[in-house]
């Protein structure tokens, strides 16, 4: 027992091993351009990618292996140096999360450029020449390349310690990561600083990507399982704490080994799966940490940024002629089946559950200031919520209140714990909990049918056909909508945008932040949720795509088009996006690249989203 | 009134020549038409009440957050619109009101931050920064994050003299300081004079800038509405009514 248990500890310092190197690198970025590199994920996968190339291109053995592991490290400093230099560079001023969606742009390209090079299967990675045995410890056997992974996270912890305290370059980036306008009055440039971070960082996603081969294969899925991973990391080791980060990598690795060692034991007659258990243990972890230590293990009060933009603009009050345009629009909308064919009504379906999945969001973002990059865990949560209670026989109604409940209750829960935390740890935190909850759906067969999902979720006779249910949705999101420009005019709406304007401030004019903020996820929440039940019913199926990430970002990429800014950007944006995304899906297989073009293009050229952007423009003009 | 008379006396070569300045945040200006120069070991007092725009002047000349026009030649180049750090190399040194050391770096890290390539043949050592400033002396392993209000300004000066500017540009050094540390900046700022080093110094504090201003320029938004020396300013009592008390 004893000696598995230790084995186990073992096992787990490799693999905190591994997904230190790349949160190694993630804070690095952050610290010195404040940007959540999204596309960190994807340096890890290329670097295991371009290691499998590498090692065959060297003849294999020690050098093919070792001399892979740089080189694949070594391009993917060069493809992160590309990325700073032609995206990065002209976003350094935009809004935060403009800059996270450009970078999950660059996600979606690499995705594309892999499997376009690498194709769709996965690509079983070479093994290390000369530590392919294994050690035997107490009796039991730990693999040999286990107890170099070992060494490797603390090596690089000491190695980044010893660059950033004993050379000029990392006392550069202390002091850019403090405060990067006074480095530049100070004579230091920045571009070339933010260049070597980046490089520095992906080379170290690269090589973590590499070493990581003779544990997993090369797969399509590695870059945004990884980044879920590593956004926790950061979080529960506290934003910007490098020795933080590898507490934090090596605590949640192993308690999820010890889930795996412990496997199905019987504890007092009951027994538990604690290996079906890790994801849980994962969340424990972070709830905990969390609690007890808001700023993480070892972070403190994040540092206020200079420079970044942070304003927003007020919020117009809904005039007269907008409810007018409103009114047409709708009146517009409702005739719509008279003209057009099932598939676009279906489309047209699915554009008024993301305008309300959007609009949700811009609740969160634009009014409240905070970002979600986990939207799609209360979306998810409405349609599993509705479909499991469908198909458990209850009627379209009630499924649909029960989808809205469940995910007015997972707002209310993850609100709960990530509202310790705030700005962008907060932000990283949903995506996290967005990613345990996709986990979930996605493991647990029994209930929610794993990766086939759930089928047969249809809606009663009177609303079978596509143009019925169709005026159902857009009927439910203008009064949705609607509701929701009310309330943005009501102390309500004033009250979260105030905490967002100044939070100590409302504070002290006696408004319970946390209560409002709290108030403000679970409106979000439900919102999406009913959406997603919805959804779920116009498409008769359902899988766990629907709580992924890229669902998330597509929510985050809707509302930034849009621009939260104005009242009727999230439905802009859901519109645009949409459309442009079943019209890509449908002309190229490399869709995903064009996308992540398209949203690198946008966010360059519509920094304020494209409502707010032309908007600026027409104001210019009048002014003129 | 004259706000673009020479200040700089005749034969002079001036080290920082503004002429015509204008700065914008958005749509707002909050500069207008400023023209003023600085000669080596002068120093130029902008005074003035808050708002005025006696920061956005400095940081104009820095290349910090606002757009600008007009023209800011430094040593004969033109320096406006160039990137912070350049104009921090061509000899610009900035210290600004709420002195932003860096909190988590040591006293001699934070000096090792400004250290830039000598100029003229001549680099700041710690050695001399001692003798500037002797308090910091004592506290150079400790973090910067943790010391007293003056100490953080004396560190702040001292972290740009680093850099070996020319022309340093100091933002309401006073706020805030006991009269003692005063006494030591002002100290301070007549020896860099003495070495040639031309000053702008932002202030609302006459008593305090009195033993080393050479000009005075009074702002009021975004105007220069007095240029001359103290004496001339003392010479007419309502100036100081007009435009600076509260």
């Amino acid at each position: 027992m004893l000696a598995s248990l230790l084995i186990q500890t073992l096992n787990g310092l490799a693999s905190a091993s591994l997904l230190f190197l790349v949160a190694l690198g993630l804070s690095l970025i952050f610290g010195v351009t404040r940007i959540v590199n999204f596309a960190h994920g994807s340096f890890y996968m290329l670097g295991a990618y371009i290691a499998i190339s590498a090692n065959a291109w060297l003849g294999g053995g020690a050098l093919g292996f070792w001399g892979g592991a740089v080189v694949a490290a070594l391009a993917v400093a060069a493809i992160g140096l590309a990325m700073e230099l032609t995206i990065l560079r002209r976003i350094y001023r935009a809004p935060e999360l403009l800059q996270l969606v450009a970078t999950f742009g660059v996600v979606l390209i690499v995705k594309d450029a892999v499997l376009a090079a690498w194709g769709p299967e996965d690509i079983l990675g070479p093994r290390a020449p000369g530590l392919t045995g294994s050690l035997t410890i107490l009796g039991k056997q730990l693999p040999t390349y286990d107890a170099f992974l070992l060494v490797i996270g603390p090596a690089m912890l000491g190695g980044v310690w010893w660059l950033l305290n004993r050379t000029a370059w990392g006392l550069r980036v202390r002091a850019a990561t403090e405060d990067r306008e006074m480095a530049a009055a100070l004579g230091i440039d920045q571009a070339l600083l933010f260049s070597s971070v980046l490089a520095l960082g992906a080379f170290l996603a690269g090589l973590a990507g590499a070493l990581a081969l003779p544990r997993e294969p090369a797969s399509l899925g590695m870059d945004l399982s990884i980044i879920a991973d590593v956004f926790v990391v950061t979080v529960v080791g506290g934003l910007g704490s490098i020795p933080g980060a590898y507490l934090a990598a090596v605590l949640i690795s192993v308690v999820k080994a010890w889930c795996i060692g412990l496997g199905t034991t019987t504890i007092a007659g009951v027994t538990i799966s604690f290996s079906k258990l890790t994801l849980v243990a994962e969340f424990v972890v972070m709830a905990a940490v969390l609690l007890a230590r808001p700023h993480g293990l070892l972070g403190s009060e994040p540092a206020v940024q200079r420079g970044a933009a942070t304003t927003f603009a007020p919020l117009p009050i809904p005039s007269r002629s907008f409810w007018a345009k409103g009114a047409s629009a709708l009146a517009l909308l409702l005739l719509l089946p008279l003209i057009v064919d099932r598939y676009n009504l279906v489309l047209l379906t699915d554009i008024a559950a993301f305008a309300l999945v959007a609009a949700s969001l811009a609740i969160l973002m634009g009014w409240g200031g905070m970002a979600s990059f986990g939207h799609a865990a209360y979306f998810g949560a409405g349609a599993y919520g509705a479909a499991l209670a469908s198909l458990a026989g209850l009627p379209f109604a009630a499924a649909l209140l029960v989808g809205l409940a469940v995910a007015a209750l997972l707002a209310a829960l993850i609100g709960r714990l990530a509202l310790e935390a705030s700005g962008i740890s907060l932000a990283m935190l949903t995506l996290a909990f967005a990613q345990i909850l996709w986990a979930v759906a996605f493991q647990w067969d029994e209930v929610t049918g794993g990766s086939n999902g759930l089928v047969g979720i249809w809606p009663p006779t009177l609303l079978a056909e596509k143009w019925a249910y169709y005026l159902l949705a857009i009927s439910f999101a203008a009064a949705v909508m609607a509701a929701i420009w009310h309330l943005a005019h009501t102390p309500i709406g004033y009250a979260l945008r105030a905490t967002r304007d100044h939070a100590r401030r409302a504070e002290a004019s006696g408004l319970d932040i946390k209560g409002i903020r709290l108030a403000a996820f679970v409106l979000s929440g439900s919102v999406a949720g009913l959406a997603g039940a919805l959804l779920v019913f116009s498409k008769g199926s359902l899988s766990p795509d629907a709580l992924a990430i890229p669902r998330s970002v597509d929510a985050l990429v809707m509302v930034l088009l849009g621009g939260v800014e104005t009242l009727a950007g999230p439905v802009v944006g859901a519109f645009v996006f949409t459309l442009l995304s079943d019209w890509l899906t449908r002309a190229t297989p490399y869709w995903q690249a064009v996308l992540g073009m398209t949203i690198v293009v946008l966010t360059l050229v519509f920094p304020r989203g494209i409502t707010g952007t032309i908007g600026g423009w027409l104001a210019e003009r009048r002014r003129q | 009134m004259n706000s673009s008379i020479d200040l700089t006396g005749i034969g002079k070569p001036a080290l920082l020549e503004v002429s015509d300045l204008e700065a914008r945040y958005g749509h707002a200006r909050v500069l207008t038409s400023i023209t003023f120069s600085v000669a080596p070991g002068e120093a130029v007092v902008l005074l003035g009440r808050n708002g005025a725009g006696k920061s956005t002047a400095l940081k104009a000349i820095m290349g910090l957050e606002v757009e600008l026009q007009g023209r800011i030649l430094l040593d004969g180049r033109q320096v406006g619109g160039l990137a912070t750090h350049h104009i921090a190399r061509a000899g610009a040194g900035y210290v600004p009101e709420d002195r932003r050391i860096f909190a988590g770096l040591s006293v001699a890290e934070n000096l090792a931050v400004g250290r830039q390539p000598a100029r003229d043949g001549h680099a700041w050592s710690e050695a001399e920064i001692w003798t500037l400033f002797p308090p910091l002396q004592a506290i150079a392993d400790r973090r910067a994050g943790h010391l007293s209000g003056g100490e953080q300004q004396m560190l702040a000066i001292a972290r740009t003299l680093m850099g070996n500017p020319r022309l340093l540009l100091l933002d309401e050094p006073s706020e805030g300081l006991a009269p003692v540390i005063l006494a030591r900046i002002a100290e301070a700022v007549a020896t860099l004079k003495a070495r040639g080093i031309g000053l702008v110094v932002s202030e609302q504090n006459l008593g305090f800038v009195r033993t080393f201003a050479d000009r005075v320029l009074i702002l009021e938004t975004g105007t220069v509405r007095f240029a001359g020396t103290l004496a001339e300013l003392d010479a007419d009592p309502s100036l100081v009514t007009r435009f600076l008390s509260v």
